[in-house]
This record gives C-alpha cells, sequence and structure tokens, in this order.
C-alpha cells in the first residue's frame, strides 16, 4: 500500500506523546517539604490559576500532609469525604515505613497514582486531579477527583432517523465511551489510547473489534496519530485532516458521526473508530464512497422500504451535482432533447433576463450557499423568517423583476435540496464544490464537457483510498457478498452470512 | 510493485470490452455491403474467432509467468530487434488513437459543438486521459471498469425505448440474403479490426493470474462482448433497414435519433453519446497505456513521465493534422485489413520461435 | 516534475473558457421552426423554402388590439418565405431577414410541393438525412398544390399552427392515409421492390374577405385563413411523383399494407339497391399478410386480409332479428366492399402507375433473396403491371353495437 509512510515511534512519556511545553521543565523532582512543593507549584503554574492548598496533621499529628488542586476542576465533595476524611479519622502505627502506600489504602478511592516527578504532578493538576504531598517523602499521590460539565445527552440535530435509537455523542470521552461499550459489551473491543496536541493534551482513543481490523491498518494508524505535532486538537475533523490521506481531496474518506449505533454498526462491520475528548464527534474509517448513504434507518425498517430509500439517497447524489449543469447542458447546447412543449416555456421564461443561463445558475447556487450560511448563524426565531424572507424574495421577486428566469431556480432549488438528502453531512458540501465544477466545464464544453467532468472526477474517486480500502470498493474491485449490502440493503440473514465468512477467514490467515 | 499486480475478473471483462469495440463501432458499415441483414452474425463470430489468438498470447504468458509478450522478446532476442518491433507497436498503437479520436470529435463535431475548434475537445480529452494512464494500471483498471458498466446501461437503457414502436421484423428476417463469400469476408474484417484488442492483451497479460478461473474469463470477456456487439448492430439494423444502416456514420447514435417516447421525449442519441464518450476515452486510455509501457521497455525506463508526455504529445499532433472524419475512416479500415493482424500474428510467432529456441 | 507538467496542462486547459465557449446558444436567440415548406416553380426554375417558427417573446399586454393581430402572435406561427435556385440558397436568404437563429430539433413536418415532388424529392431526403440539425422523425407532406400556401393557411379558430395541424392530422391518422417520416420514405427508396408513398395534405381555403389579416410583423406573404385536409396517399416511382391515390384507393392500400385502419365503412351496395339499405361499420383491427409464391417461374402475390368490424347502421330492407346468416350476409358484403377497394388500388397503382408500392418486389426478395438478386431486381418493372394478384378478404363482424334488432319505426 503506497501511502503508508513508516515512522519511527518517538519516546514516550506516560501517556506517550512528545511534550515540548515551556514552563514544565522535566528533571525537577518532588521536593521533601510540603511548602517547597507548593512554591514550586505557584511558580510553574502562577498565583491566579486557582489553584488551593491546604494542609493537615493526620494520624495523631504525626504524619503531615499537604493537598493541592486546581479548584474549577475538582469536586470538592469528593475530595473532603474520600479524601481528607478518611485520612484525618485514621490512625497509623508509629513506624512511618511506607507511610506513601498506607496512606494510599486509606483513601476511598481506587484511582491513585504515585507520581515522581513535578512534571507528572502538574499534568495531574491540570486533569483535575489533587496531589497529596507527604512531608519528608520524595513522592506525591495522584488521586483522581475530577469534577466533569457535560451536556446532557441530545437527539441528534445533524442525523435525524425515524425508528432507530435518538442518542448521540456528547464532548466528554468517558460518557461517550458508555454510550460505545453499552453496545458492544464484548472482551473483543480492543482499546488504544493517545495524547495528541502540544497544548491540548486530547485524549484520543482508537478502538475496534479484535481480528476484524487488518493488521497493517492499525499500525499505520498508530503511526500518523503519533506523528501529530500541533499545538491543539479540537475535535475530529482536525484529527481527521491530520491522519487522512491526500486531504486535499473533494470526497471525504472518513465518515463523521454524531450517533453511538453508527459507530457501533461500523465497527462490528470491520471498520475501526476513533474518539476523542471535548468532541461530539466519532471518527470511522475505512469507508468506501458508498458508505455515506447508508443510515441507521436502513436496519430498522424493511428490506423492500430500505432497499427503495438507499436507491432515493444514491439518485439524490446524482441530481445535486449534476442536476445544473444537465440543465445547463440542455438549455445552451443540446437544446433537441428537451420537449417541445417545454421548450416553448423556457424560452418565454427567458425572453428579457439580461444574463447568460451560466451566470445565472452560478449566482444563484452561490446565493443559496450564503443563505444557508446566514440562516446557520442568524439567532432564534428570526432565523425562520429570514430564511422564509430570503426563499420568497429570490423566488417571486427575482422572476417577476426578470432577473433570472423562474426554471433556473427549480433547477437550483432542486439540487440543493437533494443535496441535503443524502445522510452524511461530510458530503454535504463536497457535492455542491461538485456542482460548481461541473457547472464551469458544462458552460464551456456542453454535454461533452458534463462527460469529461464526471470521468475526471469518477477517475479521481478510482484512484482514493481510504486507509487501503479503495473508495468504490464493492463496486470496482467487485466483491458480490458485500455488494448485498451498498446498492440494496438485502435481508440481514444474507448480510450477516458474508460478514461470517469474512470473520472466519480472517481468524485462519 | 506494479509488475506484481494482478487484474481481478471485472477488469479483464472490462478490457475487453473496451478494447474490442474501440474502432469496430464506427467502421462496421464497411462490411455492411458484403454482409447485408446478417451483419450482427458476421460481427459475432467475427469477434469469437479472437478466442484463439487470445489462448495463444495467454500460453506463452504462462509459460514466462510475470512477464509479457514484449518482456519476452527483449530476454530472448536483445535489445535491438525488440526495440524495433516495440518502435512498429508504439507507431501501431499512435494509429489507432489518432483515428479513434478522430473519428469521435468528428462525432462531437456534428451532433453536438458545431463551432469549437477540433484542437480543443481533442486536447481534453488526450490530457485527460494521460492524468489517468499515470496513475499506474490498478487504476485505470478500476476506471475502465467503472466506464464499461456505466456505458452498457446507459445504451442498452436507451434502446429500450426503441422497441414497441420502431423496431420492424422485416428488417432482420431473412438473415441470409448475400452470397457465403460476402459472409465470410465480412467476418474476417471485423476479426481484424477488433484485433485491436490483441494489441493491448499483449502488453496486460502480465497482469492477469496465471489459474483456470482466470482463463475462462478471458474467454468470457471476449464472448461477452461478441453477443453485446451483436445485439447492438441487430438492433441497429432492426430499427433503420440494412439499406439504411450502410450509409451511417456513427453507429448507435444515429440510430437513436429515431427513438421517441410518445411525443414528449426525442433526442435520445445525446444519452448514446455518452457510451460513446466512454468508449473513445478508454481505447485513447489503452492505446496510449500500451505505447507507454512498450517505450518503457526500448528506453529502459528513464523518465517514465517524460516518455507518457511525448507519446500523447505523439497522439495530438497527427490529430489535429488530419482533422477529417473520412480519411480517418478509411486509414482504420486500412490498418485494420492490412496492418494490426498480421503484426499480431508475426510477433505472437517471433514470440513463440524465440521462447522455444532458448528452450532447447 | 510531473507535478510541474501537469500544472502547466492545467493552465494552459483551464484558460481556455477564458477565450470564450464556442458553441453557447441561448433558448431566446434560437427560432424554432416547426414546419418547412419546399416547392419548385417550374417557369423560373427556384426553389421557394417556406419555414414556419414560433414566436417566443411574451405576449403583449394590450387590451385594445383587434382579436386578429392578437390571434397572429404566440402560438400560430410565423411564416417566411424565399426563392432561390437551391434550397440551402432559399435558407440561407431566409436567415439573412430573421434574426434569430434557424434550430430545427423541433420540426414536425415538412411539405414539399407538387412539382418539387416531381423533381426533387432525392435531394430534398438527402438533405434532411445528412443535416445532423434536422431529425429524420419529421413527418412528410406532399402538398396538392404550392407548400407555401399549405403553411401559410391558419385555422380561423386560431389556436394552433398549420404545421402542428397538419402533424396532429396525420399522426392521428383521421384521414386515411400513411404517416411516413422522412426517415421511413428513405427506407423505402433505398429497399429495392418497395416505392414510397407520402401523406397528402389539401389545403381548403375559407371563402372570406382576407384583406384584414396581414401580418403586423416583418412577415412578407399574406395569411390565408383556412382548412387542412390531410386526405390521399401520393404515390412515388423511384424518387418521382406519379400521382396521388383518392380516398377509396387509399383505404386500398391500407388494407393491402396492413396499416390499422379504425375508420367508418360502408358495405357496398348490389346494383340499383336502395341508399337506405347501406350498412355503416366502424373498423376496429386490419391486419394483412403478403406471401409470393413462384409458379411456373411466375410470381404470384396472394394477399390475405383480416378485417374486424362493428356495425353502426343496420339496412332497411334486411330482416328485422339480426341472426348469424344476416351477420354471414353483412360479412360478405363487408369484404366485397374492402375487395372492391382494394381492387381500386392495385389497378390505379399497377396499370396507371405502374409502380410498386406495395412492396410485393421486397416480399419476393424476403422469400427468394437469390433469385430476386440475380434475376428479378431488373425485370420487376416489366412484370410488375402484369403481376396476377389473388385477394382473400376475411371480415368479422364482432358486434352490432349496443342494440341487436333493426330500428323499426311506427
Amino acid at each position: 500500500m503506497k501511502t503508508f509512510k513508516h515512522i519511527e515511534k518517538k519516546s514516550n512519556g506516560i501517556h506517550g506523546a512528545p511534550q515540548t511545553d515551556s514552563k514544565e521543565t522535566q528533571n525537577q523532582s518532588i521536593l521533601s517539604t510540603i511548602d517547597e512543593n507548593f512554591d514550586t507549584i505557584v511558580s510553574i503554574l502562577g498565583n491566579d490559576a486557582g489553584v488551593t492548598n491546604g494542609k493537615y496533621s493526620i494520624s495523631n499529628n504525626e504524619v503531615e500532609i499537604g493537598v493541592a488542586y486546581v479548584g474549577c476542576m475538582v469536586d470538592r465533595a469528593t475530595i473532603s469525604q474520600q479524601v481528607i476524611d478518611p485520612l484525618l479519622n485514621c490512625q497509623f502505627d508509629s513506624s512511618l515505613n511506607d507511610i506513601l502506600m498506607k496512606v494510599q489504602s486509606k483513601i476511598n478511592l481506587p484511582d491513585v497514582k504515585i507520581a515522581s516527578d513535578i512534571k507528572q504532578v502538574i499534568d495531574g493538576l491540570l486533569n483535575g486531579n489533587t496531589v497529596l504531598f507527604i512531608q519528608n517523602v520524595n513522592a506525591a499521590l495522584i488521586i483522581g477527583s475530577r469534577k466533569v460539565e457535560k451536556r446532557s445527552i441530545n437527539k441528534p440535530s445533524n442525523e435525524a432517523t425515524v425508528l432507530a435509537s435518538l442518542d448521540t455523542f456528547t464532548e466528554d470521552l468517558d460518557t461517550n465511551l458508555n454510550l460505545i461499550i453499552r453496545r458492544l459489551p464484548t472482551a473483543d473491543l480492543c482499546f488504544k489510547e493517545f495524547i495528541v496536541g502540544n497544548l491540548s493534551h486530547t485524549k484520543v482513543k482508537l478502538f475496534w473489534i479484535g481480528g476484524r481490523v487488518d493488521k497493517k491498518i492499525l499500525e499505520e494508524v498508530e503511526h500518523r496519530i503519533l506523528h501529530i505535532s500541533l499545538d491543539n486538537i479540537n475535535g475530529i475533523g482536525e484529527l481527521a485532516e491530520l491522519i487522512e490521506d491526500k486531504p486535499l481531496s473533494v470526497f471525504p474518506k472518513y465518515r463523521q458521526t454524531e450517533r453511538p449505533d453508527v459507530v457501533a454498526r461500523n465497527v462490528v462491520e470491520g471498520k475501526f473508530a476513533i474518539l476523542c475528548d471535548n468532541s461530539s464527534f466519532g471518527f470511522i474509517a475505512p469507508i468506501s464512497l458508498w458508505d455515506n448513504f447508508k443510515t441507521m434507518d436502513d436496519y430498522s425498517e424493511r428490506v423492500l422500504v430500505s432497499t427503495f430509500l438507499r436507491m432515493v439517497r444514491l439518485l439524490s447524489f446524482f441530481i445535486a451535482t449534476t442536476s445544473s449543469s444537465i440543465y445547463l447542458a440542455f438549455v445552451t447546447y443540446d437544446q433537441s432533447i428537451v420537449p417541445p412543449s417545454l421548450a416553448l416555456n423556457i424560452a418565454m421564461g427567458r425572453e428579457g433576463v439580461p444574463f447568460p443561463s451560466v451566470l445565472e445558475l452560478l449566482a444563484m447556487t452561490f446565493a443559496i450557499a450564503v443563505i444557508r450560511e446566514a440562516s446557520l448563524r442568524i439567532p432564534g426565531s428570526v432565523g425562520y423568517f429570514i430564511g422564509s424572507l430570503a426563499a420568497i424574495v429570490l423566488g417571486q421577486a427575482a422572476v417577476s423583476a426578470g432577473y433570472v428566469s423562474a426554471s433556473v431556480i427549480i433547477v437550483v432549488a432542486i439540487a440543493a435540496i437533494a443535496a441535503f438528502a443524502v445522510s452524511a453531512t461530510t458530503l454535504v458540501f463536497p457535492m455542491r464544490l461538485i456542482n460548481y465544477f461541473l457547472i464551469l466545464i458544462t458552460g464551456v464544453l456542453g454535454m461533452f464537457g458534463l462527460i469529461c467532468g464526471m470521468t475526471i472526477l469518477i477517475c479521481h474517486a478510482v484512484s482514493l483510498e481510504s486507509f487501503g480500502m479503495p473508495y468504490l470498493y464493492p463496486l470496482v474491485p467487485f466483491n458480490r457478498k458485500a455488494m448485498m449490502n451498498t446498492f440494496i440493503r438485502a435481508p440481514l440473514e444474507i448480510i450477516n452470512r458474508g460478514s461470517k465468512k469474512a470473520k472466519k477467514e480472517k481468524a485462519r490467515g | 510493485m506494479e509488475k506484481n499486480d494482478k487484474l481481478p475478473i471485472e477488469q479483464i471483462i472490462a478490457f475487453s470490452f473496451l478494447g474490442i469495440i474501440g474502432n469496430v463501432v464506427y467502421i462496421h458499415t464497411w462490411i455492411d455491403h458484403d454482409t447485408d441483414r446478417s451483419s450482427w452474425l458476421a460481427a459475432f463470430l467475427g469477434i469469437l474467432l479472437l478466442i484463439p489468438f487470445a489462448l495463444w498470447i495467454l500460453y506463452l504468458g504462462k509459460r514466462h509467468p510475470q512477464y509479457n509478450i514484449f518482456d519476452i522478446l527483449y530476454n530472448r532476442l536483445g535489445k535491438i530487434p525488440t526495440g524495433i518491433i516495440c518502435i512498429l507497436f508504439i507507431f501501431i498503437n499512435v494509429a489507432v488513437a489518432v483515428t479513434q479520436l478522430n473519428m469521435f470529435t468528428q462525432m462531437v463535431h456534428v451532433f453536438l459543438l458545431r463551432s469549437t475548434p477540433s484542437w480543443v475537445i481533442m486536447f481534453l480529452m488526450v490530457s485527460m486521459c494521460t492524468w489517468i494512464v499515470q496513475k499506474g494500471t490498478i487504476k485505470m483498471g478500476r476506471l475502465i471498469t467503472v466506464l464499461t458498466i456505466i456505458g452498457l446501461i446507459n445504451y442498452l437503457g436507451c434502446f429500450v425505448f426503441a422497441f414497441p414502436s420502431d423496431v420492424s421484423v422485416k428488417s432482420i428476417i431473412p438473415i441470409f440474403d448475400t452470397t457465403l463469400i460476402g459472409f465470410i469476408k465480412g467476418t474476417i474484417f471485423i476479426t481484424c479490426a477488433s484485433s485491436e484488442y490483441l494489441l493491448i492483451f499483449m502488453v496486460i497479460v502480465r497482469h492477469i493470474n496465471k489459474c483456470p478461473k482466470y482463463d475462462k474469463w478471458v474467454v468470457g470477456g471476449i464472448v461477452i462482448t461478441a453477443i453485446i456487439f451483436s445485439i447492438a448492430i441487430l438492433i441497429i439494423i432492426a430499427m433503420m433497414s440494412p439499406e439504411l444502416a450502410k450509409r451511417i456514420a456513427f453507429g448507435g447514435v444515429n440510430a437513436a435519433r429515431i427513438i421517441h417516447i410518445g411525443e414528449f421525449l426525442q433526442g435520445l442519441e445525446l444519452l448514446v453519446f455518452i457510451t460513446y464518450q466512454f468508449i473513445a476515452t478508454g481505447k485513447t486510455i489503452m492505446s496510449l497505456y500500451c505505447s507507454w509501457d512498450s517505450a518503457k521497455i526500448v528506453f529502459a525506463n528513464k523518465k517514465p513521465n517524460l516518455q507518457l508526455m511525448i507519446l500523447a504529445f505523439l497522439i495530438i499532433v497527427p490529430s489535429i493534422w488530419l482533422n477529417s472524419y473520412n480519411v480517418a475512416y478509411y486509414l482504420a479500415v486500412f490498418m485494420s485489413k492490412f496492418i494490426i493482424l498480421p503484426f499480431v500474428i508475426l510477433v505472437l510467432l517471433l514470440t513463440t520461435v524465440s521462447s522455444r529456441i532458448k528452450r532447447k | 516534475m510531473i507535478k510541474r507538467m501537469i500544472s502547466l496542462i492545467l493552465v494552459i486547459v483551464l484558460s481556455i473558457p477564458l477565450s470564450g465557449c464556442w458553441d453557447y446558444s441561448e433558448y431566446d436567440s434560437l427560432a424554432q421552426i416547426i414546419g418547412v415548406g419546399i416547392d419548385f416553380n417550374p417557369q423560373t426554375k427556384e426553389t421557394t423554402v417556406t419555414i414556419q417558427y414560433i414566436s417566443t417573446s411574451k405576449p403583449e399586454q394590450s387590451s385594445s388590439g383587434s382579436s386578429t393581430t392578437k390571434s397572429l402572435s404566440g402560438s400560430q406561427g410565423i411564416v417566411h418565405s424565399a426563392s432561390d435556385k437551391t434550397v440551402v440558397g432559399a435558407l440561407t436568404k431566409l436567415q439573412q431577414i430573421i434574426i434569430k437563429k434557424f434550430f430545427f430539433g423541433y420540426m414536425k413536418v415538412v411539405v414539399v410541393g407538387k412539382e418539387a415532388a416531381k423533381r426533387d424529392m432525392a435531394d430534398i431526403i438527402g438533405l434532411c438525412d445528412r443535416t445532423p440539425s434536422m431529425r429524420s422523425t419529421t413527418y412528410i407532406a406532399i402538398s396538392s398544390g404550392k407548400a407555401k400556401d399549405t403553411l401559410s393557411t391558419i385555422d380561423i379558430s386560431g389556436t394552433v399552427s398549420s404545421s402542428q395541424e397538419i402533424y396532429s392530422l396525420i399522426k392521428k391518422g383521421t384521414g386515411i392515409t400513411n404517416p411516413t417520416t422522412i426517415e421511413q420514405f428513405e427506407e423505402m427508396l433505398t429497399i429495392s421492390g418497395w416505392e414510397a408513398t407520402a401523406p397528402r395534405v389539401v389545403t381548403v381555403e375559407k371563402k372570406s374577405e382576407n384583406s384584414k389579416t396581414k401580418n403586423t410583423q416583418k412577415d412578407m406573404d399574406q395569411v390565408l385563413f383556412g382548412d387542412q385536409k390531410v386526405e390521399g396517399i401520393a404515390v412515388f416511382k423511384k424518387q418521382y411523383y406519379k400521382g396521388a391515390l383518392n380516398e377509396k384507393e387509399s383505404f386500398g392500400y391500407c388494407w393491402i399494407t396492413g396499416k390499422k385502419v379504425t375508420q367508418y365503412k360502408t358495405s357496398s351496395l348490389p346494383k340499383g339497391d336502395k341508399r337506405e339499405n347501406l350498412l355503416y361499420f366502424t373498423m376496429s383491427d386490419s391486419k394483412s399478410s403478403i406471401k409470393v409464391k413462384l409458379e411456373k417461374g411466375k410470381p404470384k402475390v396472394y394477399i390475405a386480409i383480416n378485417v374486424k368490424a362493428e356495425l353502426n347502421k343496420y339496412s332497411k330492407d334486411a330482416s328485422d332479428e339480426i341472426t348469424p346468416e344476416v351477420i354471414d350476409n353483412m360479412q360478405k358484403s363487408l369484404s366485397e366492399s374492402i375487395y372492391q377497394d382494394v381492387k381500386a388500388a392495385l389497378e390505379k397503382c399497377q396499370r396507371k402507375y405502374k409502380t410498386d408500392v406495395f412492396g410485393f418486389g421486397f416480399e419476393l426478395f424476403r422469400k427468394y433473396p437469390k433469385l430476386w438478386q440475380t434475376e428479378y431486381m431488373e425485370k420487376w418493372d416489366k412484370i410488375y403491371p402484369k403481376l396476377d394478384v389473388v385477394i382473400r378478404v376475411n371480415a368479422k363482424i364482432q358486434n352490432t353495437g349496443t342494440t341487436t334488432g333493426k330500428l323499426i319505426v311506427e
């Protein structure tokens, strides 16, 4: 597979990513006195970072401990109830050997780690953990006490379905993992965690079903994630661009979804998925072009219905990309295919319009893009009003004033609506872009240009590979079993028969 | 890695389909004088007669796995004789591409773009094909498969509408209204014209898996093409009687002008034109690819991309200079009658002889 | 290196749109021609070409215009004529006066005048066939006079153009005729043993004053009010117009060639019988099969015609109840009537025009291809007029309408 680049694994800290922070120094160790440690923390993080610290004497005033945390990140109830209280009420025997282990055993939380240098302490503090120093001990305990602020689980806004489940991911990685593991409570589900982003330290989790994904693909994904050296990873979108091959291509080679059931289904089918902290989307790869047209409704509806709906989506993909250019080709270059009565209507509609059809089409398509952008961002109820106003203004007034002809508006509206009928949000805007390209090339060379444009697009799609899987997979490297779930949705028995065989073959070799 | 890529079955079928019906879609009218109503049968038998040659090439390929015919010649005969043959091969491929491009461009001229200069159309086609060929065998094969599938569905879908009203049995029966000699002449002409496929097959034989399943499909691809092409000719003859079909210049596109669905839909030749564009694209890609492959053998893989550019240039310039449908038609007929199949036979004989000699 | 080459190519390719789109043409710059008429003047030896196209300008919203001017714009079609030595010369002249570019893709009908049909038919067909912009699914009609007059005649109700009217009449087959497209006409021309026919259009002028119907636009000809009638079949020998078949003979032609006739028909009467005894029928189906057999070296034609009909009017003197024998008699008299039609058609085509429009030669070719090509093809012109034709008509009356008995007037 040509696109795989071999990259040397860089040396890791605990969490496995190279870090070049300016403030943190690697070799600073934990000092013996609590006060000195507190001073070190304040000097690194600054006075106003919100670090709270306190000292306690426990075990009949024999042992002194110091507790520090960043106030906005911790759950204070946990600290006071599970950490401070038990320690205050405990009694150690007089020997101070292994005081660290003894203290650890008294704390009511299992999430306790031992830290040996300041870097781990700072990391721990910034992740919402509480740090516990013991006087005269050159180590610290890092106790998990994070307070997670998260949204509740809502209905999907972008990928609505009718009969399938309606929960979505949130920004908290743990909640998302909960939603996934709940659907696949099997030991075959394998995980691997990474930390990416020099400043954001974003936790990234890669998971797959063991035995169903090629080892080479997993190695390649790991290499690419480790090679990321960006400061800030804001979400799956950025992560995806950094690890996909040919990011400049117009087609998306991964699937980005906000629904856990989609992720679960795809993982079962043999793809891997990535979830990332602070992002309510999941990343699925490797996919083919046809995977963008599958929704969860396909599996909840009956066979005939879902086959028909899949055809509708495929057809709307075709319509959204080519309807404007077909209209242009038929009206300006190859008029003989238009039915005669329709031809008269179009001709009469065009009387008096000052712009050539190409310009009209481009201007209207662009106008619809502007309207969409605007209506996304206009607050609240005003948004609906502006949307309908724009439609009415464009539709009615522009036609009556003679700026555009009515047929152009119909064609452009059809193309815009058909673009949204496709279920994958990552494919909607590529379709609009392809639309512009095809309009331009049709405007110069008519039907011949349109077909040249389509050939160029097909050639581009054919040469894409998504992590080793050819982009037009069940169609071009033809695979009969996989075709059962591509353009049609065959009954589940037939689909699963295929995957059982694939599973057996993979297990064998 | 290029040498070891194996073509899957559907790509073999697609290669055989687009390879065989390259120039034949335009020059099949040449045999209509001799075969009249039985031209579809002549086409069917003519294409089937390619099978022995294809099997011969496959046999040679099996004796030397991982090589194509020119590799074998290079190994056995040395640089200079192979160089001469390869250069002849390049010229034949370029000539095939030039005729195909010219006939297609004039079809675009006649039906679609009347005032656009020919060089624009040719330039666009050749640059697109160069870009595609440069990506490699497997991706080229995938593209050709997709084009074949869409082209076939499109063509048969359009002609389905011809059935109730425009097809008349009188144009088909009686089938044998010509002499046997005329029929045989027609059949042999079709064989010679479709032996352009052998030119391609000689080059891609190293990418074919040498097991019985794939052998079956090499033959199967040729049979499928024979069936589809003869059905296409049958439909054309049935729609316009064979006397009219003798004179048409552009095959199915002419015939599709007659189809109308009720009063409101006519002019379906525009959709059939899509199939012809795919055929022209596929054929140009294959000719370019074959020339490139043998050029790489002659010039020992130095700067292959530059060689590709030069070949593309070699195709465009004569096309623009020629710029005529009728001259291209007669050139294609001339090449089919006297050049392509004899050349193929010569090369295969040479290869067989040289491979046997060294074995001894 | 390859990337630089490709970007260079891309730059060149993308600069193509900057130089202009060569074939770009908007709808409103096209004149959608729906009918073409071709005439030949034997005195001046000039060809007159008439074109009719629909104007696509928005109808003017004037309430004060007279009804005639309003009805002449819009869907009526605008007619122009020009004369020159050749058809393309005349077309060039026409293009010089009409601002919009001619677009022949929607052409419905080509009307050829009688004089032109006598001389130039092959040229006209050749032109229409080879020019890609003219479609060969256009219908052909031979005008009984001049094509120019035919196209200039407008129906007084004023809703459709004359080309549209002729087209609808030919297609629907309200007259007894043989709808022929250019492609079918060409087929008949090129197939040996089958001569060409085409529908015939007769224009009947309205006997009203036509002085106030002058067109306000750039028209140069007078617009006439009248009716189009598609009646009869024009008969050709090779490419030359020979004559026309009248209604009875056209019926015969349609029976022989198996065209589906759905018309009214009357039965024949024995001599001296009363007019009230005529039976009226509606034909619902008709089929025919032509077989040519060689008997003693001479070809003999067997025509079998099967017709299905429905009774519409019963005869006055027949029996009150319609029994099977009555049905039998009616069938016989219908068959007799059809036989007469067929004979009339054969008489005219064989004896008078001597042209094989029925395709007997073609049927002989289909049965004995070798013999046709070696022997009969050259001699067919001599053999055909003396050809022996055996006609067998089988008429079947399926039902007698909504009533069975006779209408007895008390």
